[in-house]
């Protein structure tokens, strides 16, 4: 009983405080609005294995040099 | 309890870790990282004008449709001094993230120094691997007389064709316009046994081939398929989207795929086997009225028939079929029926079986009789886009004469896909969707693939000579490649439009240097299948000679005398005809549009009915029963394993560096994949006495091709998985060798005797084939490693 109203108290605590953090955050003017974004960044950031767009082949991708593509296509 | 049971209630149990993608991907939403919805919604109409980031300096930046394989990913071409250097995704929110590593390593691909550039002219013996450069003109003019002589001597229908829609994605049509009018119903295409023969066998239910509404649907069923980041990317992104926002997956597939590790329920059913499993879930829904009852009542026609046969496939004897567990076959049929909107997205595998027909049909009657079709959230049938002239429009079948049509090959015996299997919905497609001749994924009017290969060996029901081939390997793209092999060396005339010399090439009379998707302005319809229209910019001139397959088809009109047949100058000009009806010029449609689309409109058929000679959804089938065959769906099972091949195999496989045959003269892409590679279990591999690594020969009756092994934790036991397309453009030319593929192509296995076709369509059965595995001993090490050289990187 007194374990789950703890769970409750700790769930609501943590919704205000994120609600309070992104209204802050949206508002983006004083300092602490800036430390509020990087928060809500940190906690909403999507580690890489569990991105399912995310592909170094992709995301590192530059293209090729026209010189070198020239090469390769003479056959250099 | 088996491994497979143990692994589907695994699964089954771990539907709140399942969540844990989910919620990544919400967060990742959260961040504007995911694509807008799919264009046929409202709600994205805000997402239709052109986006595109500024360009650095000295960049030339074009809004292109990647066409390597047949998604048509929107992307960004980045052009240094006119040649195309980078490729990326769109910018445009609506296609972002569409990009494989494909797209990106096109550059390269399309600058390797043996890309063919020049027309070429066979100068030895067929298959000799001797040519000489010569021009346009002399070729269109030698090609066109020679084609004349033959359609004289042995009639318009010994020309055959056989192309692939995106490699040649300027044809739009042509190829079919100018078959018509010079007389030959003998065109073929890959999409015979890969989503063409799908939408023709689905128009026979409903008259149309539906697209599943990613964006609403809360259940999707993917049968065998497996779309991944590099392979049918759009098709992962939208199914990772949905799961995302809480839509349930289920996978049917004898692999642990990755799609099927990411299920709520994995279905590891018997290669072969999806209609069997499709009957079980028809037999659940229908037990426990989990059916539209309603919508059954007022659309449908022939249920009770279509029940007593259902009622032959007590779950017992499916799962005997299938090799599944009667609850879990329970549990999937009710979260489909119970959970939906459903959607059940085209799927190759069941394209590529014995009981192809039968398994599309009870894919669509599942979709209607639980009332999923055109709904948001189901299968949603698109229409044509008014006001652009579709390619159905320009193919121009109404002059083709029906005694013509009638000499399509392999009409009599498998109709389904041919003039004749579609001649009956020729007023139902006008009444409700405008026009009679709709060719959708162009596969509704084609010829059937293997009765053409027998007729160019010589054992048709009449010749054919002259053989061309735009954009495709036809050698290794169907079944029985021995007998294909054996029809082009039988040809008078063989005109291939290629890039690279590829096995059929190889065999050639003409090698005509073809452009790239890079170098060609284009117009998408997304083969009148889904209902938007997008341009794609020219990003930089064709290299050498290379000329659109739009130009092909326009020179040779010229050479056989009937100029009018193709009458606008250019393929710009063509295009403002085609955009006529909305009041733009192609230029100012690429400036203005990203992608154009009407919002969709449900339930359509409550105004038209469907496009079907009842007007209904047909359950059973009154096309097919004219035809002569079972209007209801059915079972064939496999026949007997023969003593000496044991094992089963099946084959098909797209691997991500590689799409079809092409790309294996990339080197990135090379080093990825350097070799044909054998998927079995570790249990199958242990009973051939074979190891990882080795190379070993996978035979059956029709021959042997040679691959490496690999133990892989996906394969079930007694399944070998053989990779499909494999050939080493570095390997000796010419007949007899064909650059590796009488080594390695995996079509020298797909059989096309009676027992391994589909009856209605006469598709190749290649989810299940016997075969065995014959372990190296003879071969010295040093014989090995000149066989498999790779390229460098």
């Amino acid at each position: 009983m007194w374990f789950r109203l703890l769970n409750i108290l700790r769930a609501d605590f943590i919704g205000k405080t994120m609600i309070f953090l992104a209204e802050s955050g949206a508002r983006n003017r004083t300092l602490f609005d800036r430390v509020a974004r990087v928060i809500l960044t940190l906690v909403f950031a999507v580690p890489k294995h569990d991105d399912f767009m995310a592909d170094d082949f992709v995301d590192n991708d530059s293209g090729y040099d026209l010189e070198e593509l020239r090469r390769y296509q003479s056959g250099k | 309890m088996n491994p497979s049971t143990l692994w589907m209630q695994e699964r089954f149990r771990d539907r709140e870790a399942a969540k844990i993608p989910a919620l990544a991907g919400l967060r990742s939403r959260e961040e504007g990282k995911m694509p807008a919805p799919m264009p046929i919604g409202e709600e994205a109409l805000e997402f239709t004008k052109p986006v595109i980031r500024d360009a650095r300096k000295g960049v030339v930046s074009k809004r292109a449709l990647c066409q390597t394989c047949d998604m048509q990913c929107a992307v960004v071409t980045e052009s240094v001094d006119g040649q195309v250097v980078r490729v990326r995704s769109s910018d445009n929110p609506l296609f972002r993230d569409h990009i494989c590593m494909k797209a990106i390593v096109s550059p390269k691909g399309f600058a390797h120094p043996d890309r063919i550039l020049h027309p070429l002219k066979r100068v030895g013996k067929r298959g000799s691997d001797k040519w000489e450069r010569v021009t346009w003109e002399e070729a269109m003019t030698d090609i066109g007389a020679r084609l004349t002589k033959i359609i004289e001597k042995h009639g318009a229908e010994s020309w055959a064709v056989s192309t692939s829609p995106w490699n040649t994605a300027t044809d739009h049509g042509l190829g079919r316009r100018l078959m018509n009018h010079v007389g030959s119903p003998n065109w073929i295409s890959g999409v015979a046994l890969c989503a063409g023969n799908t939408a023709a066998v689905n128009r026979l239910t409903y008259g149309w081939f539906p697209l599943g509404d990613f964006h609403s649907t809360k259940c999707i069923v993917l049968i065998g398929h497996n779309p991944r980041r590099h392979s049918w990317t759009m098709i992962y992104n939208y199914i990772r989207l949905a799961q995302a926002r809480g839509a349930k997956l289920i996978v049917l597939d004898p692999r642990k795929s990755s799609s099927a590790m990411r299920a709520d329920i994995h279905l590891p059913l018997k290669a072969g086997s999806d209609a069997a499993m499709l009957f079980g879930w028809l037999k659940v829904i229908m037990d426990e009225e989990l059916y539209d009852k309603k919508f059954v009542g007022e659309w449908c026609t022939g249920f009770e028939e279509l029940r007593e046969r259902v009622n032959e496939f007590p779950l017992e004897r499916v799962a005997k079929l299938t090799g599944c567990e009667p609850e879990m076959i329970a549990k999937a049929a009710r979260m489909y029926a119970t959970e939906g909107p459903s959607i059940i997205p085209w799927t190759p595998i069941t394209d590529m079986q014995r009981n192809s027909t039968s398994g599309i049909r009870l894919q669509s009657i599942l979709r209607a009789i639980c009332g999923y079709i055109d709904v948001r959230g189901g299968d949603t049938f698109q229409g044509l886009v008014s006001g652009i002239v579709a390619d159905s429009e320009i193919e121009m079948h109404e002059v083709l004469p029906q005694e013509q049509k009638m000499k399509q090959l392999g009409n009599e015996d498998h109709p389904a896909y041919t003039y004749r299997g579609q001649d009956a919905l020729r007023e139902p497609m006008k009444r409700v969707w405008g026009h009679e001749f709709i060719n959708q994924v162009v596969g509704c009017y084609m010829a059937n693939p293997p009765a053409v290969f027998k007729a160019m060996a010589g054992e048709g029901p009449y010749p054919v000579k002259a053989f061309f081939a735009l954009g495709n390997n036809p050698v290794m793209s169907y079944s029985n490649m021995n007998r294909i092999v054996k029809g082009m060396m039988n040809q008078e005339l063989i005109v291939v439009q290629e890039h690279f010399m590829t096995p059929t090439a190889q065999l050639a009379d003409y090698i005509l240097p073809g452009d790239t998707w890079h170098e060609r302005p284009w117009l998408s319809d997304l083969f009148e299948w889904i209902g938007f229209v997008r341009p794609s910019e020219q990003s930089m001139e064709p290299m050498g000679e290379a000329k659109s397959t739009w130009e092909f088809w326009k020179l040779l009109a010229n050479a056989l005398g009937k100029p009018e047949i193709v009458p606008w100058n250019d393929i710009y000009d063509f295009y403002d005809y085609r955009l006529k009806g909305i009041g733009k010029t192609f230029k100012e449609f690429c400036e203005t549009t990203d992608v154009h689309f009407e919002p969709i409109k449900y339930r359509k058929y409550e105004k038209t009915g469907f496009a079907t000679p009842s007007g209904k959804v047909e359950l059973k089938s009154s096309i097919l029963e004219d035809l002569g065959f079972d209007p209801l769906p059915y079972f064939r099972e496999d026949p007997p394993m023969p003593a000496e091949y044991p094992l089963k195999m099946f084959t098909g496989v797209r691997e991500d560096p590689f799409f079809q045959t092409g790309g294996r003269h990339i080197p990135e892409m090379r080093a990825r994949n350097p070799e044909p590679r054998a998927y079995i279990s570790a249990k199958t591999a242990q009973d051939w006495s074979v190891e990882h690594d080795e190379w070993v020969d996978v035979s059956n009756e029709l021959g042997s091709i040679r691959l490496q092994i690999e133990i892989h934790d996906s394969m079930p036991d007694d399944l070998l998985r053989v990779p499909h397309g494999w050939w080493k453009p570095e390997m000796e030319r010419g007949a007899g060798k064909l650059s590796g593929a009488l080594k390695y192509s995996d079509a020298q296995l797909a059989r096309d005797d009676a027992d391994y076709l589909d009856q209605e369509q006469g598709c190749p059965h290649l989810k299940g084939i016997p075969c065995r595995i014959n372990r190296l001993n003879t071969k010295s090490d040093e014989e090995r490693l000149d066989e498999n050289v790779v390229p460098a990187a």
